[in-house]
């Protein structure tokens, strides 16, 4: 219980104090263009959690906003992550398809992957389908690019050993190679997660008709300045959201390693 | 000396010839080897470093493909990897071992290709930890929680559960101490004669050959080829101590020694 509570001290100290600090600075200097804290607070408050007690207060707008956020960053990550792993798994095993394929592997991964949202745009039109895309397309170059080195490295005595015990192909694969493979993937993984998140709102700011993105850009338009923050405020919480979840997947995933949880 | 080839054998090597290629320059590392291990004997295959050892059993157990010759396993030439008769431990255990699975997954893994049920693997682990002489309790630990010569032990039991007639065994106690090296000698020979295995066992400590084997069989310096085969008529029951006060010993060493040293 005691560490629990250390922990949690220890990660919200800075934030807390930041934001007190940014309180009295604001409330001080007083301008409509920089709401203090609190004010952003009862924005947020109001923006999303300002309806029917029967959807635990949920809005409207959280509804159709943070739900579809979620979504697409949802299925654009999962896409990503599958067909990235799968792809990387593949070029990681074969010195012919590295070859063939590691060029468009590297451009993929030092591509600044908003440059896609124009494309998408003209490609898919505005709707759902297009920051999928952009998510899964854009954030998938570090999973491939992990994944295929995390399987080209994976130890030769390990793979001698596992056909040694006379592993068929596929417990080859399931209990040797993707294993030894998994701390580079989850690296991989984490990396574009990150991506993900960032081009979830972006292409919500850039073209959407709904998400948090567009939330974002709506309020800034009307110079509704808190509520501005109010949706930057739940951007960033959808991504500590998700690098939470991640995070505890990492620590079970990789529980029983001698490097990592302890 | 005994005729190689005949068929009753456990293993048979003959003409075993690898050569690699590297940046088009082609490197003889086996010429020609031909071997033998009868039905439940205990060879070793001791040489200079540097002879080719580790590729050599590669090449028997099927790890690598030969360059030319044949390895028959009870008459049957072995195919593309290892033959279900064999089981192979290695010099490294820390790599050899999946630090990822529990010792019980470890040593249970082996009978996935024989589709047994979750219990019959179980109790199958349990009674072979008992047999190389490791505590129940190592079950759910991962083997980097155990001591160099407790993880030995535990590739050991792997090799053993899909209760293979021939044991290849590459240098297997060559990065533990002295005293644990002594007691997992004498596991190995005790696994040996209780379940009636044949060994072949790759070393470079020529007391270890003696003291292990009816037949040493070494190598010269790469390429390799059999240089010699020397039996040793030391009466089995082999003590630690006693064996190697026996006169026999002290000869069969410097024999062997002067045979790996000498050009």
């Amino acid at each position: 219980m005691r560490r629990i509570i250390v922990r949690v001290v220890s990660y919200v100290w800075l934030v807390a104090a930041l934001v007190l600090v940014a309180e009295v600075l604001l409330r001080w200097r007083d301008s409509s263009f920089t709401p203090p804290p609190s004010r952003v607070a009862g924005a947020f408050l109001d923006l999303w959690w300002s309806g029917p007690a029967h959807r635990l207060f949920a809005s409207d707008e959280f509804v159709a906003d943070v739900g579809s956020s979620m979504f697409r960053l949802a299925i654009g990550y999962a896409l990503a992550v599958v067909v990235g792993v799968v792809v990387g798994v593949a070029l990681g095993r074969s010195r012919r398809l590295e070859w063939l394929f590691a060029p468009i592997v590297r451009l993929g991964v030092a591509t600044p992957a908003v440059v896609l949202i124009p494309i998408a745009i003209v490609l898919l039109g505005i709707n759902d389908r297009m920051p999928i895309f952009v998510i899964a397309f854009g954030s998938i170059w570090p999973v491939i690019f992990n994944a295929m080195d995390g399987v080209a490295g994976v130890d030769r005595l390990s793979l001698n050993s596992a056909r040694a015990i006379g592993l068929r192909r596929v417990d080859r694969y399931r209990f040797v190679v993707l294993p030894a493979a998994l701390p580079r993937i989850l690296t991989g993984a984490r990396v574009s997660l990150g991506i993900a998140v960032v081009l979830m709102v972006s292409s919500e700011l850039y073209a959407s008709t709904s998400g948090v993105g567009y939330q974002i850009l709506l309020q800034q338009y009307r110079f509704d300045t808190p509520k501005m923050f109010a949706g930057v405020v739940m951007a960033c919480a959808i991504g500590i959201l998700f690098n939470a979840l991640f995070g505890l997947y990492e620590r079970w995933a990789l529980r029983g390693r001698p490097t990592v949880g302890r | 000396m005994s005729d190689a080839g005949t068929d009753s054998a456990a293993l048979v090597v003959e003409g075993l010839t690898k050569t690699y290629t590297t940046n088009g320059v082609d490197h003889l590392a086996i010429e020609k080897v031909d071997l033998h291990v009868d039905a439940g004997e205990f060879v070793s295959i001791v040489g200079p470093s540097g002879s080719g050892k580790t590729t050599l059993l590669n090449c028997i157990s099927g790890l690598l493909r030969p360059s030319g010759g044949q390895v028959r396993t009870f008459g049957t030439p072995i195919g593309d990897g290892p033959s279900e008769d064999m089981a192979i431990v290695f010099q490294d255990y820390s790599r050899s071992l999946f630090p990822w699975l529990t010792v019980e997954r470890n040593i249970g893994l082996p009978m996935r290709r024989t589709g047994a049920s979750r219990a019959s693997v179980a109790s199958a682990v349990d009674s072979l930890l008992e047999a190389v002489g490791l505590p129940r309790s190592v079950i759910g630990k991962y083997p980097w929680q155990l001591s160099g010569g407790m993880q030995q032990r535990v590739a050991i039991a792997r090799a053993l559960i899909n209760k293979p007639k021939i044991l290849l065994m590459d240098e297997p106690f060559a990065s533990v101490d002295a005293q644990t090296r002594i007691s997992l000698e004498d596991l190995t020979l005790r696994v040996w004669r209780e379940w009636n295995k044949s060994v072949l066992f790759i070393t470079h400590d020529i007391d270890e050959a003696v003291y292990l084997s009816d037949r040493v069989v070494v190598l010269s310096k790469g390429p390799s080829t059999v240089k010699a085969n020397v039996d040793v008529e030391l009466p089995r029951d082999r003590d630690q101590i006693l064996t190697k006060q026996e006169p026999l010993f002290g000869k069969l060493r410097s024999e062997v020694m002067d045979l790996v040293m000498g050009q």
